[in-house]
């Protein structure tokens, strides 16, 4: 048995823990080490997107409409995987403005407007009525259906009992104390609630458990699994026909659609996702995270439905309340008990976070602005405000729960759950133009946002609310057969004839047309005010200011005790002294002994304020404490228009600086390059005089002997003649190499391109040295096909090339036994030339090295030098210019190998049969 | 060769935002949204085709679901990495200056 007193009880105990958890996390956070500054507390609390709807209206649609429930899921996973990059920005942005609520961020947006962040309010409270009376129903449904246990009844209609007898009355009461105590204990509402938060995150959790404990015991107890479920389903023409996609009906479009806007436009999902957040990096988890919550809650919804669609006759109980009703038919008394803990959690969740939003909206942007409006209330003047403040917001709370209650009462009983949401959805969803546009376009305007608002919230009331009142009999039901009047053009859910779609398709198209439309054209045709333009390109460009709060728009001096007055009067005297300290130690400026306050302390006042009483209330403010020292209205916009002006000045210099910085860049590897080049150049001197005077060395000393000695014999003599006659040699050709190598190098080198048969070139360089070889008895074979593709070059460079190689290879070789073989192959994109030696072999730590200058293989440690040094240089000098590579193999000993490639004259794309095995394909010219 | 090549004036532009990530995320919400369109779901909307007795709907609905959160979440354990700005490349010393 489940007498009313244990449900009751159980209820009571679970809001008692909410209380514990909550106080609990509100004393850890002013302890400095809150609870909620995770990814996963900050995932789940925007989890509180799943209420009372989700958990038991799921299942009602799902039994009508098959997955037509998924796409109120589906929308906030799609959106979510937009979150990095459009949540972020929201988050920024608000972040830098001190953003309380979703009227807050519209109004900032569009010039710190009064009358849209009023508008944005007025939306809200009348928007989300009929979601907030939806929790209640549930609840109270819930309550009912368990109180019969263990008979499964049709609901009894709470209409029936007394007032103060109506459970969801009581219900009502506890909610808004909870949101009272925990979402109103602050004064400054940037500060987080981390104890609703923490609640809130709990409830997510709890919810999720017994959503899955009801679909785990319907699939796994009440049938064999998924399979049985699914098969006894398809069994019956009734509900085969639901795991059907046509279920879903013309419907999943649109409700994809208007759930991806909500899930940042409902304000209790702009409260935790933005409001709340402490970190923004938390954001990188929650995109994956609340998705993935979204999917577990949903696995069990089709069971759950289909489960209750076999086990109860048709219409003997409604499907809104199978989630209570399987458990207890099948006498589960504690798991039905448990259900109902789940959807009380799910709905007081809800309740909470959105009246404490609307709660701020209402006191900041709606009742603020008009108290401070109206002189004789002499508002400005008061001491003490935040004791006035805290009191509108926990009215508002109180307020927004009884018209909840009295909309519940009243209208709320003809409807399913999920149409009444979707109604709700319908009236965030016009918030949607005038937050995206206004976060990506700088010329939405303040007239476009509220005419669109106001024209897509008048369609939403007439096709969507007003016809609800006509279907709860408060209107004449022929309102909605033949029109006003009957003009049938003007149908409420059938405007200007658009028949045949469900009422919120129709009503989503026509209220963002008009809204949308309207915001456009508006837009397009106006000229925006100053303060528009101004926050409009703080808005959309908010990642480009990174950290640095923008130019104050209050110029001159203003005395510092007006403005300390100022802020006591709304934060109080301690939280006001901490704010003047914390500008004074992060500008580093002396507050104690000032006079008066720069712009900049009076924006940063400001924003301090506009956490307070929003950003449009926070400016009157400011402006009315300013105005007492002669800055009129003229004045402002005289200064609003030279800060526009300085702002785009200091975006230029920002522009150019940042160009001078590459400038400075560039320049300074340029001189690094030039450095070594010179170093360069230096070494490269004094080794070439190193190298000439040697020759010239023993030329003059040779020379000195023969001059000195005239009775040297004429063997001697000759030998001496011959070597400095060696020695010239070597020195021309040096001075050879290093004007070539200086040509090549500084580019003055004259090329003679054409195309050149590099046979004929090996053949040419081979004559031309062949009497060297045969001097030294040195063996010269060359292989090469017959037929050579042309390569595209300098036909004397070549040559030179090839001589360098081979004399390289000439001076390396033992004579009588030494052997050179020069090959020729074709390769897929050019031709290798080898020249390979049996001579001393290089060292593999010199391999590369020897292409650099004046480096010398030496033969053995205290051998001489063999080589200028420079010939390798030049070779490599002109196969890079020719666009090939060159480079050595060798084993120490046994020789060495040097190759060259140079790529084939252009335009002669078909390489020819590759001679060797070259890799295939096509050349690439 | 011209000092800093293409890849040093990319990492200096304007943008201060370091985001790269923006086009994998956008490209994922396409595929997302290809995936849940109506369209696709005739595709998997045979009647009488299951897998495991479940129906073939359900089965590519809910899958799908499962592969865009996990490529969600291994494209936000890598957004660190895509935005981090591109290394310069180091010059290659080469033509003997």
């Amino acid at each position: 048995m489940l007498p009313g007193w244990l449900i009751i009880a159980a209820a009571f105990g679970y809001v008692s823990l909410l209380f514990a958890i909550a106080y609990y996390a509100d004393r850890r956070a002013g302890r400095g080490r809150g609870l909620i500054a995770n990814p996963y507390i900050y995932a789940l609390s925007i989890a509180v997107y799943c209420t009372a709807w989700t958990f038991y209206g799921s299942v009602g649609l799902a039994a009508k409409s098959g997955i037509g429930f998924l796409p109120i899921y589906l929308g906030p996973t799609l959106a979510f995987l937009l979150g990095w990059i459009v949540l972020r920005k929201i988050l920024r942005i608000s972040k830098v403005h001190h953003v309380t609520s979703i009227a807050d961020l519209v109004s900032s947006r569009y010039g710190k407007s009064h009358l849209l962040g009023g508008l944005v309010t007025i939306i809200a409270v009348v928007g989300i009525m009929p979601y907030l009376s939806l929790q209640l129903k549930a609840v109270s449904t819930s309550y009912n259906v368990l109180l019969h246990y263990p008979e499964v009844t049709a609901a009894v209609t709470p209409a029936d009992m007394p007032f103060f007898g109506d459970t969801a009355l009581w219900i009502a009461a506890m909610m808004a104390l909870f949101a009272i105590l925990f979402g109103t204990r602050h004064i400054d509402a940037t500060e987080h609630h981390e104890g609703m938060v923490a609640a809130i995150a709990f409830e997510s959790v709890v919810k999720l458990i017994a959503f899955t404990s009801v679909g785990l015991f319907v699939t796994y107890g009440l049938f064999d699994g998924f399979a049985d479920l699914f098969n006894q389903a398809a069994a019956e023409p009734r509900l085969a026909q639901l795991q059907l996609a046509d279920a879903a009906g013309g419907q999943w479009l649109p409700l994809t659609f208007v759930a991806m806007l909500t899930i940042i436009c409902l304000p209790r999902q702009f409260q935790v996702i933005v409001v709340e957040n402490t970190d923004e990096s938390h954001l990188k988890k929650a995109i994956w995270l609340f998705p993935l919550y979204l999917l577990l809650i949903n696995i069990f919804v089709l069971p759950i439905a289909f489960g209750g669609l076999l086990r109860f006759p048709l219409g003997t109980v409604d499907a809104d309340t199978f989630v209570l009703a399987l458990p207890m038919a099948e006498r589960q008394p504690w798991l039905a008990l448990f259900a109902f803990i789940g959807g009380l959690s799910a709905a007081t969740g809800m309740v909470i976070v959105e009246t404490v939003a609307l709660s701020t909206m209402i006191c900041n942007d709606l009742i603020m602005p008009l108290f401070l409006r109206f002189a004789w209330l002499h508002m400005a003047e008061r001491r003490d405000l935040s004791g006035l403040l805290l009191a509108i917001r926990r009215t508002s709370i109180a307020v927004i729960m009884l018209l909840g209650y009295l909309y519940f009462r009243l209208i709320g009983e003809s409807f399913a759950l999920a149409s009444i949401g979707l109604v709700s959805f319908a009236a965030a969803a016009q918030f949607a133009p005038a937050i995206l546009l206004g976060i990506y376009w700088k010329g939405a305007s303040r007239r476009g946002a509220l005419t669109g608002m106001i024209a897509g919230f008048v369609v939403w009331g007439y096709t969507l609310l007003v016809p609800s009142f006509a279907l709860s009999g408060w209107l004449e039901a022929s309102f909605i057969e033949n029109g006003p009047m009957g003009i049938a053009l003007l149908r409420p859910y059938a405007l200007f004839g658009l028949d045949g779609l469900d009422h919120i398709t129709h009503s989503l198209f026509w209220s963002l047309l008009a809204n949308v439309g309207a915001f456009i054209a508006v837009s397009l045709s106006d000229r925006q005010s100053t303060i528009e333009r101004i926050q409009g390109t703080l808005f959309v460009e908010v990642f480009r200011q990174p950290g640095a709060e923008p130019a104050g728009l209050w110029q001159g001096a203003v005395p510092l005790n007006d403005l300390r007055a100022m802020a006591e009067r709304f934060l109080g005297g301690d939280r006001s002294r901490e704010i003047f300290t914390e500008y004074a130690r992060s500008h580093r400026v002396d507050l104690v002994h000032a006079t008066h306050a720069d712009g900049d302390l009076v924006q940063f006042v400001e924003r301090r304020l506009s956490g307070v009483i929003g950003a449009a209330s926070a400016r009157v403010m400011v402006a009315t404490t300013l105005k007492g020292e002669g800055v009129g209205l003229e004045e402002i916009m005289q200064i609003l228009d030279e800060t526009s002006q300085v702002l785009e000045y200091s975006r230029q210099l920002e522009q150019k600086s940042r160009e001078l910085e590459r400038a400075t860049t560039d320049l300074k590897a340029a001189n690094e390059r030039l450095t070594e080049l010179d170093r360069m150049k230096d070494d490269f001197l004094s080794t070439v005089t190193h190298e000439l005077r040697t020759p010239l060395t023993s030329i003059r000393s040779f020379s000195e002997i023969l001059h000195d000695s005239p009775d040297l014999d004429l063997t001697e003599r000759q030998h001496f003649l011959t070597i400095i006659i060696r020695e010239s040699e070597r020195l021309t050709r040096l001075i050879n190499q290093v004007l070539d190598l200086t040509k090549i190098e500084t580019g003055r080198m004259k090329w003679q391109m054409t195309d050149v048969d590099l046979g004929d070139v090996i053949d040419h360089a081979v004559s031309a040295l062949r009497h060297l070889f045969e001097e030294k008895s040195i063996a010269l074979d060359v292989h090469a096909p017959d037929r050579v593709p042309p390569i595209h070059g300098d036909r004397d460079q070549l040559i030179q090339l090839v001589i360098n190689l081979l004399s390289n290879a000439e001076k390396f070789c033992p004579a009588g036994t030494g052997r050179v073989d020069v090959s020729l192959k074709t390769g897929a994109r050019g031709v290798t030339v080898s020249v390979a030696d049996n001579g001393l072999g290089i060292p593999p730590n010199e391999q590369e090295l020897i292409f650099e200058k004046f480096h010398q293989v030496r033969a053995g440690n205290t051998g001489n030098p063999m080589g200028s040094g420079l010939g390798l240089v030049i070779c490599r000098g002109i196969v890079e210019h020719l666009g090939g590579q060159i480079w050595v193999r060798s084993t120490l000993g046994k020789g060495a190998t040097f190759f060259f490639t140079v790529p084939y004259a252009r335009g002669r794309g078909d390489a020819p049969e590759p001679a060797s095995a070259a890799v295939g394909g096509a050349a690439d010219g | 060769m011209e000092p800093n090549g293409v890849a040093a004036t990319a990492g200096t532009d304007e943008v201060i935002e370091p985001d790269h990530a923006t086009a994998h995320f956008v490209a994922l919400f396409l595929l997302g949204f290809v995936l849940f369109s109506p369209w696709l779901l005739r595709v998997f909307d045979a009647p009488g085709a299951e897998v495991f007795g479940i129906p073939l709907l359900f089965v590519y609905l809910f899958v799908s679901w499962v592969v865009l959160i996990a490529l969600t979440a291994w494209l936000s354990r890598r957004i660190g990495d895509l935005a981090a700005p591109v290394p310069p490349q180091p010059e290659a010393l080469s033509d003997g200056g």
